[in-house]
């Protein structure tokens, strides 16, 4: 009898521990996750211009690895960085909201070459990824 | 018409009907994609907040006109958990994706865009959420601060107005009342 009040306390006290971690649980660090896509901005843009709807069933929701050129960086306090890279036409592309982790990185330059991953929600004008985290980055003049 | 004048005087006025013409005629947009919605939804037992920083605005300095678009799942949470119910239980983003606000601001006149300062506005429009269209009016700010145009408002809306109901069980977490700011800075559009 004891036996058993004791396997129902460990399973309850199990339940419990797992409910609390699931309702505190962060969003992941996007750095952490595994991209389900590696893309070109250029190439990104134009899939998603040309074929809105299915482009949002096959990349909602999913890790984005995205390579283009910055073309406007606004918010620079690092809390809430903007990236935008170029989708080819010079005025929109694939908005990158940096997930405000407190990262240490270097504000990237414009007409720099970037790699960043994020999560992808949709399209407004602009591709937008949140939650994104710049994978590498180089400047035009290094 | 011989006095040489009453000819320069209306040769000014004429200059003048000119120049306000042309000066109406060129309307300046403003536009961003970088700002900020942030919701707050405050109930006795748990404290909700959500925030975009993707909006899409677009303001018509000539003809009032001013525009908000978001995408829903662009919001982030504390709490992954929260983002997730948000998404899929409340606003369900699959099928209404954006929300949209389109307005005017109906005291524009009193508005000057290229001198700094700060004007209290009153924005009338529609406002669409989780495929709802309901009238809205808010009040809020346009501020020119060294030729930089910028918006503010804080409003409050009734989720259940568009459409969205609470459990019962979740009555006391999520607050039927949720309160919205808004804060944009934008950019001259060509």
């Amino acid at each position: 009898m004891f036996r058993i009040l004791f396997v129902v306390i460990i399973l309850v006290a199990g339940a419990v521990v797992f409910g609390l971690y699931e309702y505190f649980k962060p969003n992941e660090r996007t750095a952490d996750l595994k991209a389900d896509y590696t893309i070109s901005a250029v190439d990104f843009y134009n899939y998603y211009s040309e074929n809105e709807d299915s482009a949002n069933l096959k990349y909602i929701n999913k890790v984005i690895e995205v390579t283009g050129v910055v073309s406007d960086v606004s918010k620079k306090d690092t809390s809430s960085l903007l990236i935008i890279l170029d989708g080819g036409n010079g005025m929109f592309g694939v908005s990158c909201g940096l997930q405000r982790t407190g990262e240490n990185f270097v504000i990237p330059e414009k007409h720099s070459t970037l790699t960043i991953r994020g999560i992808c929600v949709g399209m407004d004008m602009d591709i937008k990824l949140t939650r994104c985290s710049i994978v590498s980055q180089k400047n035009e003049n290094e | 018409m011989n006095n040489p004048m009453i000819k320069s005087i209306s040769i000014f006025s004429l200059l003048g009907l000119l120049m306000s013409f042309t000066f109406q005629k060129t309307a300046t947009k403003y536009f961003t994609r970088d700002g900020v919605i942030t919701f707050y939804s405050d109930a006795p037992l748990e404290k909700i907040s959500g925030v975009n920083n993707q909006v899409n605005s677009l303001i018509n300095d000539s003809s009032g006109a001013i525009e908000f678009t978001v995408l829903v799942k662009g919001f982030e949470f504390q709490k992954a958990l929260m983002q997730e119910h948000f998404n899929e239980n409340y606003m369900e983003s699959d099928k209404y994706p954006k929300a949209i606000f389109k307005g005017t601001i109906t005291n524009k006149e009193t508005v000057k865009w290229t001198v700094d300062g700060e004007y209290p506005v009153t924005i009338a429009g529609k406002m669409t959420l989780h495929g709802v269209t309901k009238d809205l009016t808010a009040k809020g700010k346009i501020l020119v601060s060294k030729g930089e145009v910028s918006s503010t408002s804080t409003f409050n809306i009734l989720i259940s107005d568009y459409g969205i109901s609470i459990p019962s069980v979740v009555k006391d977490k999520v607050s039927n009342s949720v309160k919205i700011e808004v804060a944009a800075t934008y950019k001259p559009f060509k």
